[in-house]
């Protein structure tokens, strides 16, 4: 089955905010069950980062795993556990912007087989061919993906935060740790240069 | 009229401005007439006005390239409001004032019309699907979290392990030692025991320390073959703790068992 867009489950009766709290507490209390409902709940953003930023569906489920696994590692450090999400998020980011840098100079996500299990019948990434959206062609799709990657850094985060993932301003400026006028500028910037990009595809 | 040499130079240096009163022109014309010395000041004071008067008339040209700029960062500004307006980001004056400015001005209706398109375009994009199983993803991420679980679980005890093997057994090897050597030699104390056996068994005292915070037991093995014949059958007993720490100290009765003892902590 291949990823719907915006599928993160609503929690009936706690906010958000709230729910991701309680299960950071169950998972740090021993509850590792607890650590499944926040992935059930994120594992949507978080290839939908990944994969926006590394542009590949093998490198961002890897990417995923990676960063679902290193907050598991490092939960005890989260000092606001309500803030899990974006704290997840800028895992995400971080690991997919380390992972593309790194995929110049030839470096590998840390992903080791050995603890994945992913030599001893752990399910592998499967990836699936699906059928986009008809009216969104191949061509323009992956005129889309190389104008995103063209883009500077923060312009590339903002954008796929802010357009292709839904996030508010407020917390995309959390996650990248700036102004809220900044990602509005940065927004803007990405939106130009894709312009400029796509003119092709674009009517006078 | 009698000027002293600082109203004199007041007087000429508004000479060439021409807001001296005739009396005052009058006595500065005659006192030049027969002073080089101030006519040369007056000269200089007067080419001074010149100068000034020619500077006033000169046209300001800005730079080009300033003008170009301030041109290019207006523009970007209504620019980015159109990028504003398609998140929702305006009010409604700032809205009515961007689509007069856009009614006006052909170039920026088009690129409204081109960057609302390219919004179009991402929003599309970002609903397409992306390839990859997701229950299978779901299920490969759960799998490596759990093993990370248990991996941690037993890396914890194997560092309780490590701790208690190099804090604790030592400490509980030389209390069974010690324990070994007054059993044998039989000059432990003896004190009066919880509930003294028939017949009267040593009780042996050990004293040792172990680690803060951590968990463990010792397990002491009574050296039957050093036991003297006489004590052979007796060579039981029962071992009790007190655990003295930062709470109030507790006896812990624990194992009974014919040729060793363990005490658990």
């Amino acid at each position: 089955m291949p990823m719907d867009q915006k599928s993160e489950p609503a929690v009936v009766g706690l906010d958000p905010g709230e729910a991701d709290a309680d299960c950071v507490r169950r998972t740090l209390a021993g509850d590792t069950r607890a650590f499944d409902r926040l992935v059930e709940r994120y594992q949507r953003r978080v290839l939908g980062v990944a994969y926006r930023l590394l542009g590949n569906a093998q490198d961002a489920a890897d990417a995923a795993q990676e960063v679902f696994l290193r907050a598991f590692r490092s939960l005890s450090s989260l000092e606001e556990p309500r803030r899990f999400a974006g704290w997840l998020t800028r895992i995400a980011c971080n690991l997919a912007l380390n992972y593309r840098r790194g995929r110049r100079s030839g470096v590998s996500l840390s992903v080791d087989e050995g603890d994945t299990g992913l030599n001893d019948g752990a399910v592998p990434p499967a990836l699936v061919e699906v059928s986009h959206d008809p009216t969104l062609t191949e061509e323009v799709r992956h005129a889309i993906e190389r104008a995103i990657a063209r883009l500077p850094e923060k312009q590339r985060m903002s954008l796929v935060l802010f357009a292709l993932e839904g996030l508010s301003h407020k917390e995309v400026a959390e996650i990248l740790d700036c102004g809220i006028e900044a990602v509005k500028w940065n927004v803007f910037q990405a939106r130009k240069k894709l312009k400029d990009d796509l003119a092709e595809y674009l009517t006078e | 009229m009698n000027l002293d040499p600082t109203q004199l130079e007041l007087l000429l240096s508004q000479r060439s401005d021409g807001p001296l009163s005739a009396d005052e022109r009058g006595a500065i014309e005659q006192t030049l007439r027969y002073d080089p010395r101030l006519r040369d000041v007056a000269g200089r004071y007067d080419r001074l006005a010149d100068l000034l008067r020619r500077l006033a008339s000169e046209t300001v040209t800005a730079d080009p390239r300033l003008h170009r700029r301030i041109v290019e960062a207006l523009r970007e500004d209504v620019e980015f409001r159109v990028s504003q307006s398609i998140d929702g980001d305006l009010s409604d004056e700032e809205r009515t004032l961007l689509a007069n400015q856009t009614a006006s001005d052909p170039s920026l209706a088009r690129f409204e019309s081109q960057l609302t398109q390219t919004a179009g375009l991402l929003a599309r994009y970002a609903e397409a699907p992306i390839p990859v199983d997701s229950t299978a993803l779901q299920t490969r991420i759960i799998t490596t979290v759990h093993r990370e679980s248990l991996r941690a679980a037993a890396s914890g005890g194997r560092s309780r392990l490590r701790r208690w093997t190099a804090f604790g057994a030592p400490l509980a090897a030389a209390a069974a030692i010690a324990l070994a050597i007054m059993y044998n030699s039989r000059t432990a104390t003896i004190t009066p025991g919880p509930t003294p056996p028939s017949p009267p068994q040593p009780t042996v005292l050990v004293k040792w320390q172990t680690p803060a915070r951590t968990s463990g037991a010792i397990s002491i093995r009574f050296d039957t073959e050093s036991t003297p014949e006489s004590f052979r059958d007796s060579a039981q007993g029962q071992a009790y703790g007190i655990v003295t720490g930062r709470s109030a100290p507790r006896p812990t009765p624990r194992a009974t068992a014919r040729g060793s003892l363990a005490l658990m902590y």
